[in-house]
Formats: C-alpha cells, sequence, structure tokens
C-alpha cells in the first residue's frame, strides 16, 4: 500500500514535471528519424534507439529527482514516516522504468509492428531501467548540482559501457561478459535483431543479480550520504 | 515519555560536539518547551529524538523504547513538523497531505478537516509552489496531525504566521494536550513558551542551562511590586508599590482614589528576562 | 548579518559553478580532437563502400552546433539554481542590477563559445571546409548560446523541469539535419530550428549565402530579445 502509493505519487510529480509530454515528442522524433532510414536497416535503427534511450532515461531524470527532493528537504519530511527505504527506492524505480517501458514500446511497436519479441523485450528494458536508475541514485546522493551530475556521469558510466566495445568487434565479446550491458546487448539482439540465443536465462539471471547488487549499493549510499550525514 | 541521560552528539565529519551532554524528562500529556537561539542544538536534539540521527551516545527512551533501536513502524507513532515546511511543489496542499496519509496504517484524520481547522479549506486545491510563506506553515503542521500521533515534535510552529494565525496554532496546540497528547516544542519565541509549555528547558551551545514551568520561574525572577501609572496635573507619573499589604499601602489608596490611573502591572520576569540572565545569551 | 553572510556562500557556490562552465567548454574541443583522430581511420575501414570524406564539412557543422548547445544547458541549470537560491533578487539590489548580471552570466559566454569554434575549426581541419564561408556563421552560432540557456530558465520552473526541456532542447540539433539531407523545397520546415539556417547559409552560394545569413541573423536576435524580455518577466 505505501509502496503502491508512493509509485502513484512518483508518477503524478513526472508527469506534472513534463516527463511525458518530452518523452511522447522524442519518440515522435526517434521514429521520424527511424523511417528514414532503408527498411534493412530499421531494426538496426531501433536497436541503436532503445539502447541508447529509453533504457538509460532512468540514469538521467533520477540524479534531477534527488536532487530536487534533496533541496526542498522532501526527502527528510518521508523518512519521519513509515515510510521504508527500500520503498522509497523501488517507486523511483518502477515510475522511471514505467516511463522508459512505455517508450519503448511505442517505438518499437510503431516502427516494427509486432515483429519483435515482446516479453524478452519488455523484461529487458525493465532490468536495464533498474540497474540505471539505481546506479544514478548513488550519483544523486553526492553531486552538488545538475551540471556536475551530468557532466560526471559519462565517467561514472564508462564501466558499463565497456561491453559496446565488444559488440563492436574492437575487442572479444566475452571479455566483459559479467557486465551488465553485455546481458542487455544480447537480450535486445535476441528480441528486435532476432539474433538466436540458447541461453537467454543465463543473461536474465545476471541482469537480475545485478539489480539486486545495484539496489544494495544504492540503498547504503543513500543512507551514508544523505540519511547519516544530516538526515537531510 | 521521553527519557534523555547523558546525551552526546557529533555530526559525521565534524569534531566539534554539536550535543554536549543533555539530561531531561518529557511527562506524557504534558508541553515540553525547548528554547534557545538559532544553532544551540535544538534541531539536532529533536532529529536525535526521532530517530533520524542514530549515532549519538547516551541513552534517549521514548515510549520505553531505546530509540537508536526503533523501526520504521515507529514512525506511526509520531508526528513531526520541521522548522521548514517540506512539501511536493507540485501537488495541491490535499494532495500532499493525503500522500502523507497514505504512507500510515495507524488511523489518520480527514486532511480536509485539518486544513479547515487552519484556515487552508479554500486553498486546498492550489498546487503547493503557488502558497505563500504562511500558507505553508500552516499546511506544514496539518502535516504533524495527520496520523493523530501520541508524541508531536513541533519545530517552531508559530515562525511566518501573523497573530490571528499564531493563535489558531497555539489553541489547537493546547487542544492536542487537552487530548492527552505529548508535545516536544523547539522555538525561540518566548511569548509562545510562555503561552503554552508547562516545562521549559533553556539550551545554549548544547547544553541545558535549566529546566522549570513558566510560571514558576516567573514568579522566582520577578520582584514583588506593582507598577502603577496616573495622571497628575496632566503629566503622566508612575510609582512602584511592594504587593505585601497593598490594601493597607496609604500611599498607594492615595493614588487609586485621587488620580486617573492608566495601568497597573505587576513586575513579574518575562521569560526572556530570565532567559537572558540564566544563559547569559541573547535569543536572536 | 547572517543573511548577508548566506548570500556571500550562496553567492560563491555560485561562482563555483561558473567555473565549471569553462571546463564544459573544452568539452566539445575534446570531441573535435577525437573525430579528428578516429576519422581518417574510419575512412579507412569504410573505403570502397562509402565516401565519408563528402560528409567532413557536415560534420564539422554538427561538431559546431553541439557546442553552444552543451553551454547554454549548463548555464541554463546554473540560472535554475541561481533562482533556488534567490541570487537573482539579491544581484538586483546590488550596482550590478539584475540586467548586469546576466549580462555577465549569460552573454558574456558567447566570447568563449565563439573562441572555442574558432578553435574546433583550427583542430578539425580535414576536407575541404571554406573558413572565410564558416567564419562569419560563428556569430550565430554564439548567440546560440544565451539563447538555449534563457529558453532552459524560462520554461522550467527547477531543475528536474530542466532537464525534461533539455530533452526537448536536443531536437534542435535536427536543424543542420532538415537542411543536409532533406530533399528540394522540403527541408524548410527545419527553418523553425536556428540551427538550420547555419547549415543552410554554409552549403549556399553567392546572394543566398547572404540572404541565409541573413534570415539567421534575423531569427536568433529576434529569440534572444524575446526570451531575455520573458526571463526578466518571469524572474520579477
Amino acid at each position: 500500500m505505501r509502496l503502491f502509493s508512493s509509485i502513484i505519487n512518483d508518477i503524478k510529480i513526472q508527469f506534472r514535471s513534463g516527463f511525458y509530454y518530452a518523452y511522447l515528442f522524442v519518440c515522435a522524433i526517434y521514429v521520424t528519424a527511424v523511417f528514414q532510414l532503408p527498411d534493412s536497416f530499421r531494426s538496426y535503427g531501433v536497436f541503436y534507439v532503445i539502447f541508447t534511450d529509453p533504457t538509460v532515461l532512468g540514469f538521467y531524470f533520477i540524479g534531477g529527482l534527488i536532487l530536487l527532493e534533496r533541496r526542498q528537504k522532501t526527502v527528510t519530511s518521508l523518512f519521519v514516516t513509515p515510510l521504508r527505504l527500500n520503498e522509497y527506492l523501488a517507486s523511483k524505480v518502477v515510475s522511471l522504468g514505467l516511463l522508459g517501458l512505455i517508450s519503448s514500446l511505442l517505438i518499437a511497436i510503431i516502427l516494427l509492428g509486432g515483429n519483435f519479441n515482446i516479453p524478452v523485450f519488455s523484461l529487458t528494458v525493465i532490468l536495464a531501467s533498474a540497474i540505471f536508475t539505481l546506479t544514478g541514485v548513488t550519483l544523486g546522493v553526492q553531486a552538488q548540482n545538475i551540471n556536475s551530475y551530468l557532466f560526471i556521469s559519462p565517467l561514472y558510466l564508462l564501466p558499463i559501457v565497456l561491453p559496446v566495445l565488444g559488440f563492436l568487434g574492437i575487442v572479444s565479446k566475452n571479455l566483459f561478459f559479467f557486465i551488465p550491458t553485455h546481458s542487455i546487448l544480447n537480450l535486445l539482439n535476441y528480441s528486435i535483431l532476432d539474433i538466436k540465443r540458447s541461453s537467454l536465462w543465463i543473461d536474465f539471471s545476471l541482469l537480475i543479480v545485478w539489480t539486486g547488487i545495484a539496489f544494495c549499493w544504492a540503498k547504503s549510499w543513500f543512507t551514508k550520504f544523505i540519511i547519516n550525514q544530516t538526515g537531510e | 515519555m521521553i527519557q534523555v541521560e547523558n546525551l552526546h552528539y557529533t555530526y559525521p565529519g565534524n569534531d566539534k560536539e554539536t550535543i554536549k551532554g543533555m539530561n531531561f524528562t518529557v511527562r506524557a500529556g504534558e508541553i515540553f518547551g525547548f528554547l534557545g537561539p538559532s544553532g544551540a542544538g535544538k534541531s539536532t536534539t529533536q532529529k536525535i529524538l526521532f530517530g533520524i540521527l542514530k549515532n549519538y551516545s547516551g541513552s534517549v527512551i521514548l515510549n520505553k523504547i531505546e530509540i537508536k533501536k526503533v523501526t520504521s513502524d515507529f514512525y506511526e507513532t509520531i508526528g513531526v513538523a520541521f522548522e521548514f515546511p517540506n512539501f511536493f511543489n507540485k501537488l495541491t496542499a490535499l494532495e500532499n497531505l493525503n500522500f502523507f496519509r497514505s504512507l500510515y496504517q495507524s488511523k489518520t484524520l480527514d486532511p480536509v478537516e485539518l486544513l479547515s481547522a487552519v484556515g487552508l479549506e479554500q486553498d486546498k486545491d492550489v498546487r503547493f509552489e503557488r502558497y505563500s510563506k504562511g500558507m505553508k506553515a500552516r499546511l506544514n503542521f496539518c502535516r504533524a496531525l495527520l496520523n493523530d500521533a501520541e508524541i508531536l515534535f513541533l519545530d517552531e510552529p508559530t515562525s511566518g504566521l501573523d497573530p490571528v494565525n499564531q493563535k489558531i496554532v497555539k489553541d489547537i496546540i493546547r487542544q492536542q494536550k487537552s487530548q492527552g497528547k505529548t508535545i516536544f516544542l523547539t522555538t525561540h519565541n518566548m511569548h509562545v513558551a510562555d503561552e503554552v509549555c508547562d516545562h521549559v528547558a533553556f539550551i545554549t551551545d548544547g547544553q541545558i542551562n535549566l529546566i522549570d514551568s513558566p510560571q514558576k520561574l516567573k514568579v522566582e525572577n520577578g520582584e514583588r511590586k506593582v507598577k502603577v501609572e496616573y495622571y497628575q496635573n496632566g503629566n503622566l507619573k508612575n510609582q512602584f508599590f511592594s504587593m505585601n499589604n497593598l490594601a493597607d499601602n496609604e500611599p498607594f489608596r492615595e493614588i487609586l482614589k485621587n488620580y486617573r490611573i492608566e495601568t497597573i502591572h505587576s513586575q513579574e520576569a518575562t521569560l526572556e528576562e530570565i532567559f537572558i540572565k540564566t544563559t547569559g545569551k541573547r535569543l536572536i | 548579518m547572517n543573511k548577508i553572510k548566506i548570500q556571500s556562500k550562496s553567492l560563491i557556490k555560485s561562482i563555483v559553478r561558473d567555473s565549471f562552465m569553462v571546463f564544459i567548454l573544452f568539452i566539445p574541443i575534446f570531441v573535435a580532437v577525437l573525430f579528428r583522430i578516429v576519422m581518417p581511420i574510419l575512412q579507412g575501414y569504410l573505403s570502397g563502400y562509402f565516401d565519408l570524406s563528402e560528409y567532413y564539412e557536415f560534420i564539422t557543422i554538427f561538431i559546431l552546433v553541439m557546442g553552444p548547445m552543451m553551454s547554454g544547458m549548463v548555464i541554463g541549470f546554473n540560472l535554475l539554481d541561481d533562482r533556488d537560491e534567490n541570487i537573482l533578487t539579491y544581484m538586483a539590489i546590488t550596482p550590478l542590477r539584475k540586467e548586469g548580471y546576466l549580462l555577465f552570466k549569460v552573454f558574456a559566454p558567447m566570447v568563449a563559445v565563439l573562441i572555442q569554434s574558432i578553435l574546433i575549426l583550427l583542430i578539425f581541419n580535414i576536407g575541404n571546409i571554406n573558413e572565410y564561408k564558416l567564419f562569419p556563421l560563428l556569430f550565430l552560432l554564439a548567440m546560440e548560446t544565451p539563447l538555449y540557456a534563457l529558453l532552459m530558465a524560462t520554461f522550467a520552473s527547477n531543475k528536474v523541469e530542466g532537464l525534461a526541456f533539455g530533452k526537448l532542447m536536443g531536437i534542435s540539433l535536427a536543424g543542420p539535419f532538415f537542411s543536409y539531407f532533406l530533399p528540394s523545397l522540403w527541408r524548410f520546415t527545419g527553418g523553425l530550428f536556428p540551427t538550420f539556417w547555419i547549415c543552410e547559409s554554409y552549403f549556399a552560394s553567392g546572394w543566398m549565402y547572404l540572404l541565409f545569413w541573413l534570415i539567421g541573423f534575423v531569427m536568433h536576435s529576434l529569440l534572444l530579445w524575446q526570451m531575455n524580455k520573458k526571463f526578466l518577466q518571469r524572474s520579477n
């Protein structure tokens, strides 16, 4: 019940801050742009768009949300209610994941029709989004302002991007198999580009384990930097 | 209700103690005032009392539980109003209260009734970002009452309010007390403390200088005299008389009989004067 | 006394934020260096399929257009922070005045962005870029920095809205794409974006070059004038 009303509250605030309008527009632009590509490149276009935007939007927005809540001190007032930190974080993950999922599905369905594996695709976007949102929490609790958040984040995310090198054929693909992005790329490959894979469950289990790790990491740094510091 | 023994606290990364050994007891059903200038450690003590700051030394027992060990369920039983109103800007006053209400499993009060009690019923559907300072302060006060908690922590509940609303808030505080609530009130406004508190503690520099009831303090520290102001030949004059045997005091009776009296005041000390006398510090 | 202390603390914070700006100015230059190295390598890979060098001029313009977007957004977020801390109201009562503060904070970086784009041109000097044609366009480009900053600070009321709005503003980078890739008259729909005219002008010749530069200049100036007015209105 607490979790549910927290999620509704977060979605309401995100909606009123213009997140949904912004993404509707952004999706429209992506769709228009990918339509310009030759047919044989279309699914590659979708792959690229989904991987670089809706899956990581959680990271982009969570920094601002946490900085604003720190500034307005709503965080402090939430933690003198029965709301648990677990629920607070889960609510952020779910609300931003929903925005990511809706935009991803919108883009993919318009561009590919039903011609992709919707369940695998959706689950991948949800898990990837959760990992990125939670990683964003760990940076958001320390950042001084949005600008430093946005410009430190490329360095912060550098290790996560390493598997891309593997997929571009620059290094061996399996070198970074344990980094979540490896699994995300695999699963998007499978669901959008229809590249056969026998072991989906390995990628999914890795992502689930990483979501768990990211959750614990976010929780401990939230406690360390916000709750223990001044209670603010 | 609240027992604090030998409380020390240092903020992480600070080498100076913010709270330097406090001892006090708040009895169930009383209004306990924590008075002192800004930066004396009032808000820090409060944050320890409701369990946000946990790395203290000494003992803080609330409702028979050591505060370090409480779980989130503890927050079902307390109501908190911070000094600065902190709500979600994008939500209306009512949406804000409804959201906070939904976080409690225990019995809660109707937000609309609370809003009308502080005169915000008309503005319940206005977004928080459009609220004025005084409206924000009143909404903040409402949230503390939302879960009908046994213990209320109110940080400067009257700051930023005009006299009319100050009175409304003070009345509600007294009414909460009559319902058996325990109220821990932090303020640097001596008049408010004087009017509502059963006991006050004077805080300076992380320490308690004195705890007593305002009534007793005022009498003990005052002089047993009355000051009479009167007109004599069109000039305003004043004279002091001892309160002992005032009825038989001849010069006093003369004045009452022959002149037009402007004012008569007993000369008990104000809380503010006592504070300065005991702590050597001014309230800012 | 206390109030002045708090204000000057905020002011120091604000200056630290501004010095961060200098750091941001180097990012597009860094990107230019990176492309300078990567492009010829990529060209080697692609030779036979695709002649990348045909697009060098377009890529240069695209990198140039990114510069003001980045610094404009950074200044926009700074202004939002300043508004949170009431610095703007505070500035209104200093000798600098609100307008002076804006001049210093929003319009002065135009010079920095101009220098930045010249540096990028010097570094990313591959292909047959016509510097004489591009140089007058850099002035239009520099005007985009305060434009993005004021757009963000006017239409967003806090940093979270700023992020959502920043997402929308990113779309203005599409201007050069409209100009370069869309056929015939269709491409003029991109004329809504100020960035469109920079690209359009560069690839035009003769009188058309001058005409498009002028249209671009009028558009940039009008928008800037309007946004400056709107921003001052909003901060009152």
